[in-house]
């Protein structure tokens, strides 16, 4: 490794044709280890490069390209990179080493085996062509596999193998005949930022004026993003990674790949011998400290680190042990403190993107990852969504090298580790807490974490085993079950508190009205309501999809208050200021901090608040979706809303957080007589998925629309305001939706025996794909699971068909979950709605929920 | 018999036992039980070993016996003792962090005894490890007394004045030591008075010798102490005791004997007082994190050359040949310094004079009656002690006291590297690289499961005294923890451990190395 201080250096090449316009942009990436800087300007394009174009440990990056990937964007960016590399060796006739080797996926365990059968029914909507093997198949594939051990595999056969310095070559001579202008030896020093917008780029060689800069430094895009003036966080830490190498074993090895979860390592064929690393259980974090660590670290091989991961592939190859060793390798990988990559503009600054933290999967991200950052420039947003990748998913507050150490820590295991439905990260929490947690914490509550926030999953009573109930990982019923039962049944009958303060929450302000002008332009619904009045409403882009999905309260006639999920907190912030007028007498304001929010949901807690109160409470009173601040107990200035984000009647309680305690105290012991409990998000989930709401970030994104997950009812089309997306949701109204947002009752589902649903399961309606579910749960009131999905047929020619009530009506679905098929009915609206439209108004049906799966 | 074979290779060229009495003596008394002195056999271990060698190998009696590493953890911690310094406000003041000791016997009852206490009346604190011969009642003797003898050589004049006027007048006296109790550790009650009495005369001719306002030299006040007490020894067992079992036990401590290394460290001062084959060494942190031994005591044995010529000098030329024969001095005793073994001090006729007045119980004792051959100018032996002072660097990190079981195991630089890593928690193991050699994935995997076996031994231990005794003990060809030759050192029956190690005795003191640069 070159030690140069003071250049920075990045992973990415990027090729273009011509005009920004018109052009086909293709960028790819290379690997993790390319340590080049790129950035965009007019039309042309600048790759700076810190040393020699994928100089180095590049040269010893292990080069497979593997469509195994937890989220469907990850392996559709990967089976892109397959096809990518697959072709550049014919287009710029440069050797890259491909082989369509296959890839064998082993399982030790059952429960193992199921998380690959869910990965292999997901791939089959990819259209990746995949079959689950017995270990017996997986000896006639990979003679030298013990198979003693196996219950079953994965083969994929398309997935491949590079040498990724010669895809690197290949890359740059594409690169190069497109027009593309290559400075190695340049380091970036920092980037000028003007009004908000990327200018220039310094390097040690002079400045370089551009539009466009793309943070693609890898292992230190956390500091380049530091280096500027306005600092961009790129919250992604380093982990040194170890594979070895073997000298060309006398009879030639099988080609296939073998990725050995259980033993947490993977395998390829290199060079006549073997190709093999792992992600420890206890990895090794590195440049904590940023590249002046690269000065005291040896990025030496640590055999005794490499022992657990030896013993593994000796185990499962035991015929390797008279191998002899070529050399054992150190390449340090980023990782992020989800997992997954981090892609996208960042927030406030224009012009800035970053294409880094691949959590060690560079190369089979690359090609995907380099299309749709491509897309992203040129045409302002990617041609899939790519929400779960984006950084503005993170903030400042996951900006920490404390956290990111911990929290890497955690997520280099975690990439081969068994993952249940509902796993929860163990480090780097209890960051972002309510003033209630203690309280809640002391009366059983079991956490999880959103954006930093620990939020109550649910409550366990006095007197169960708590070790037991920690141990709730499986694919089948999990133990809390009849906790949350019971949580659900007291929000039905009595009257349940959920703390829900990790909402995300603005105040909008202005002088005049430019509040509420804006507003009109940035929703879909009307927001020209009275005082008081609160509206439901989609923040939707040109092309009509879901930026966010939120409740607006008009507190005054200029003041609005805005309640998001609460991972919108960056995102939604950021889309607001992009489109408001640089106006001194507009006003955005953060305020998540100020509130602590509690949701009474039931029938009685009109009953407490009015007790609480003196202020009846009663629908005749205190209308659906009405916001008034009153006082509660002894704290005045509460400002309560009619709504519950779950279809329940209830209240939510936006309290200053210094009366908080005195609130929830308040509330708990007067509602003692009315049976009251705390209850956490897991009922929420259930009570909301049984409503058939929609969550954004897991069942809606930027691609919906309205029309599709049925709420046509909440745009306004003839409101005196052109706002964003209108003209492309009257478009797709004449034209009919080709997607819709179903509801999926499972019948025939033994909820003790068989495999619970999660999400990501494919639909099948007469024997036919015909869409994916998002979300799921189980519905205590019809005691059956609900999925709710999307459903986008296809004509025979393949072009995608108009979906229509009667299409849905008439068909028999199934839902299959680990490759089995189980019957569902599909419906378009939630059974509890025949019920409610008789006592309230269509318009007054609230169908808003924030809360996560 | 693979191991069987492993283990009899490494017994040969142990040097055992410290006396070596002829053969004919060893058979009389093991026909009559001894009452006290015999239990301990020191003598004829070559005679026997090669008798039982013979014996264990035809029968499969013991090597059959396994014990379980929590069976080996229990006789390995039984001893532990562990002192943290307190801290005040969140800070340690003093130089010491605190010591770990720990011993394990081969002699039944164990010979070696060791001492640490903090002098209350002066600064400092004291640390002693004695090795005891020919029975433990010497080694037992200067564990209750030498550190009062030191600490009281350290008072200056008006200190000594007030401990006198204490005494004189009945008051009660301020305590001069704090003692760090070890687990078995006993002080003999019968005793107490007569060496309170011989202690009160020291000092008071310390009280005419000193000058008010003086403070003593450290080095001096241990020479003075070591060889008045030796002299105390000495004269309680001329004159003897109206008391049948204490004189019977004076005459005990001075027929048997004991080598002794105390270390008194007061702030940056280091001083370390030797006699015998005890020995003290320096760990020290080299810059790059590895540890280095600096040894701080010279032995006074045979293979010190200039106690060769010492010996020599002190007897007529004559006597060249005899006064060290087969590295022994006088053919019979290993350290050529130690406390009692009045033997080798006393002339002829005190000897026998002081015997036949004795308890009737001293008359079966072979091994007292017996007088050592070419005895003609005695004294042959002195208790006088080698000081050597040292003032501690932030880079001394630790100081291992141990008795001559640790060191005729372990060599120094290993034991420094052993402590060291475990009390840094960094295994400074060589990293392993294949470099150019050609290397099987079996074989290295066959490596690196040793070595990690080699760290995780070393977590079980908290004690680090604990820990040297382990790889004293246990370790293999390649410097590593065997449990089984662990389980099986341990295992050896009473009658048989002294052939196979001796006692060990370890005290490791920590240093505060932000206190030592602080000052």
């Amino acid at each position: 490794m070159e030690k140069n201080p003071g250049i920075f250096s990045s992973e990415t090449l990027i090729s273009l044709t011509e005009d920004r316009k018109t052009c086909t942009s293709r960028m790819t990436w290379g690997s993790v280890n390319y340590r080049e800087i790129l950035f965009w300007n007019g039309i042309h394009l600048f790759v700076c490069v810190f040393c020699r174009l994928g100089a180095g440990t590049t040269r010893f990056c292990a080069g497979i390209v593997s469509v195994a990937k937890p989220l469907s964007v990850e392996s559709k960016m990967a089976d892109y990179s397959i096809a990518l590399y697959e072709r550049l060796e014919e287009e710029t006739s440069v050797k890259t080493g491909f082989v369509r080797t296959g890839s064998l996926c082993l399982a030790q365990n059952q429960d193992r085996l199921l998380s690959l059968k869910r990965l292999a029914s997901r791939l089959k909507v990819l259209g990746v062509s995949c079959n689950v093997i017995k270990p017996k198949d997986v000896a006639r594939l990979h003679p030298l596999v013990n198979i003693h051990d196996l219950v079953g595999a994965l083969h994929l056969p398309g997935d491949s193998v590079v040498s990724p310095p010669d895809v690197n070559h290949a890359l740059a001579v594409a690169s190069a005949a497109h027009g593309v202008q290559i400075y190695e030896h340049t380091s970036v020093n920092h980037v000028v930022v003007k009004k908000g917008h990327v200018t220039a780029v310094e390097t040690d060689r002079g400045s370089i004026e551009c539009e466009y800069f793309v943070n693609c430094a890898g292992q230190w895009a956390y500091e380049l993003g530091q280096s500027g003036e306005v600092k961009v966080s790129v919250p992604l830490h380093g982990c040194e990674h170890f594979y070895l190498l073997t000298k060309p074993l006398s009879e030639p090895v099988q080609n296939d790949m073998l990725i050995d979860m259980d033993g947490r390592i993977y395998t390829r064929a290199w060079h006549g011998g073997i190709l093999s690393g792992g992600f420890e259980k206890n990895p090794k974090p590195i440049f904590t400290e940023g590249r002046n660590q690269l000065e005291i670290q040896n990025m030496q091989e640590d055999w005794d680190h490499f022992e657990p991961m030896l013993s593994a592939l000796l185990r499962r190859m035991p015929g390797l042990e008279s191998c002899e060793i070529q050399q054992l390798v150190n390449c340090p990988e980023s990782f992020t403190p989800d997992m997954r990559c981090l892609m996208g503009e960042t927030p406030g600054i224009y012009g800035y993107f970053v294409l880094a933290g691949m959590n060690s999967s560079g190369l089979s991200f690359a090609g995907g990852a380099g299309k749709y950052l491509a897309e992203w420039i040129t045409y302002g947003y990617p041609s899939a969504s790519v929400w779960p990748l984006d950084i503005k998913r993170f903030g400042n507050l996951q900006s920490s090298r404390t956290f990111l150490r911990h929290r890497v820590m955690e997520v280099m295991p975690l990439l081969y580790e068994l993952k249940v439905p509902r796993w929860d990260f163990q480090t780097g929490r209890q960051l972002r807490t309510s003033p209630l947690y203690d309280r809640l914490d002391m009366q059983g509550a079991r956490w999880m974490e959103k954006h930093g926030f620990e939020r109550a999953k649910y409550f366990i009573p006095a007197g169960k085993d708590l070790l037991a109930l920690d141990q709730s990982k499986t694919f089948y019923k999990p133990d809390w079950f009849d906790i949350v039962g019971a949580e659900v049944k007291c929000c039905k009958e009595a009257v349940c508190v959920i703390d829900m303060s990790s909402f995300t929450k603005f105040e909008l302000t202005s002088a005049g009205d430019q509040a509420l002008q804006l507003l009109q332009r940035l929703c879909a619904n009307d927001l020209d309501v009275p005082v008081g009045h609160i509206v439901h409403t989609g923040m939707l882009n040109q092309r009509g999809g879901y930026e966010n999905d939120c409740s607006v309260v008009r507190l005054s006639k200029n003041s609005f208050f805005i309640i998001s999920p609460t991972d919108q907190q960056v995102h939604c912030w950021s889309w607001i200021k992009k489109h408001m007028p640089s106006d001194p007498q507009l006003h955005l304001e953060d305020v998540s901090w100020k509130y602590t929010a509690l949701n009474l949901i039931g029938p009685r807690a009109m009953d407490v608040l009015s007790e609480l109160s003196y202020v009846s409470m009663t629908p005749e009173h205190f209308p659906s979706l009405f916001c008034k601040e009153m006082s509660v107990g002894y704290a005045n200035g509460i400002r309560v809303m009619s709504m519950t984000h779950t279809g329940e009647p209830g209240f939510m309680l936006y309290i200053p957080i210094e009366y908080a305690l005195h609130v929830y105290n308040e509330v708990m012991s007067v509602g003692q007589k009315y049976g009251i409990r705390n209850a956490g998000y897991y009922a929420l989930r259930s009570l909301r998925i049984e409503k058939f709401f929609a969550f954004w970030g897991q069942d809606l994104d930027s691609f919906t629309t309205p029309l599709e997950c049925g709420r046509e009812f909440r745009v306004k089309f003839d409101k005196d305001t052109d706002f964003l997306g209108r003209d492309a949701l009257l478009r797709q109204r004449v034209e009919g939706v080709s997607r819709r947002f179903v509801m999926l009752v499972l019948e025939d589902h033994d909820t003790e025996l068989d495999v619970w649903p999660w999400w990501g399961e494919p639909i099948y309606r007469n024997g036919e794909l015909i869409g994916v579910t998002t979300s799921s749960a189980y519905s205590y009131t019809l005691q059956r699971h609900v999925c709710l999905g999307f459903l986008s047929p296809t004509n025979t020619d393949g072009s995608p068909a108009t979906v229509t009530a009667d299409f849905i009506n008439r068909g028999d679905y199934e839902v299959d979950i680990a490759g089995q098929r189980f019957p569902a009915k599909a419906k378009l609206y939630p059974f509890s709605s025949l019920f409610a439209q008789q006592k309230r108004r269509k318009d007054d049906m609230e169908l808003s929920n924030f809360q996560s799966k | 018999m693979a191991a069987t074979s492993q283990v009899f290779r490494v017994i040969r060229g142990r040097r055992f036992g410290r006396i070596l009495v002829p053969a004919i003596t060893c058979q009389n008394c093991s026909r009559s039980p001894h009452p006290c002195i015999s239990a301990t056999q020191p003598h004829s271990f070559e005679q026997r070993w090669r008798h039982q060698v013979r014996g264990y190998r035809t029968s499969p009696a013991w090597h059959t016996y396994y014990l379980t590493p929590p069976q080996v953890n229990s006789i390995l911690k039984a001893n532990e003792y562990s002192f943290k310094v307190p801290e005040f406000d969140g800070k340690n003041l003093s130089s010491i962090m605190g010591f770990d000791s720990n011993q394990l016997p081969a002699n039944a009852p164990i010979e070696d005894r060791r001492s640490a206490a903090t002098c209350l009346q002066t600064r400092g604190m004291l640390y002693g490890v004695f090795d005891g011969h020919a029975g433990c009642a010497c080694a037992q003797a200067l564990t209750e007394r030498l550190f009062y003898y030191i600490a009281v050589s350290l008072l200056p004049h008006e200190t000594l004045m007030e401990l006198e006027n204490a005494v004189e007048s009945g008051r009660p006296l301020h305590p001069i030591l704090q003692w760090h109790k070890h687990p078995n550790d006993y002080f003999s009650k019968e005793a107490s008075r007569l060496y309170f009495s011989s202690l009160r005369t020291y000092w008071q001719e310390l009280l005419d010798l000193s000058v008010p306002g003086e403070q003593p030299d450290v080095a001096e006040a241990l020479v003075s102490a070591f060889k008045r007490l030796d002299n105390d020894i000495s004269l309680e067992a001329q004159v003897g005791d109206p008391n049948a079992f204490l004189h019977y036990w004076v005459l005990r401590v001075a027929f048997s004997g004991a080598t002794a290394c105390v270390a008194h460290i007061d702030g940056n001062e280091l001083h370390i007082a030797n006699t015998g084959d005890c020995r003290a060494v320096l760990g020290v942190q080299e810059p790059d994190g590895s540890f280095s031994a600096l040894t701080l005591t010279n032995d006074h044995s045979a293979q010190n050359e200039s106690e060769m010529k010492r010996v020599r000098s002190e007897h007529p030329l004559s006597e060249a040949k005899s006064v060290v024969k087969q590295d022994r001095l006088l053919g019979l005793l290993m350290p050529f310094r130690a406390f009692g073994d009045v033997k080798f001090k006393w002339s002829i006729e005190l000897q026998r004079r002081v015997l036949e007045s004795g308890p009737d119980q001293l008359h079966e004792n072979e091994h007292a009656k017996f007088i050592p051959p070419n005895y003609h100018t005695p004294p042959y032996l002195t208790a006088e002690p080698e000081v050597t002072r040292h003032h501690l660097r932030p880079q001394d990190r630790f100081l291992v006291l141990g008795s001559d079981g640790l060191w005729e195991t372990l060599h120094r630089q290993e034991v420094v590297r052993i402590v060291g890593e475990h009390l840094t928690g960094v295994h400074q193991q060589q990293p392993v690289s294949v470099g150019g050699y050609k290397v099987t994935l079996g074989q290295m995997q066959g490596l690196l499961q040793e070595r990690k076996a080699r760290i995780s031994s070393t977590f079980g231990d908290q004690n680090a005294a604990t820990h040297l005794i382990r790889h004293a003990v246990g370790n293999n060809e390649f410097g590593m923890v065997d449990h089984e030759r662990l389980s099986k050192m341990l295992s050896l029956p009473e009658e048989l451990a002294r052939m196979y190690r001796d006692d060990i005795t370890i005290i490791i003191v920590q240093f505060n190395p932000h206190v030592i640069s602080g000052q």
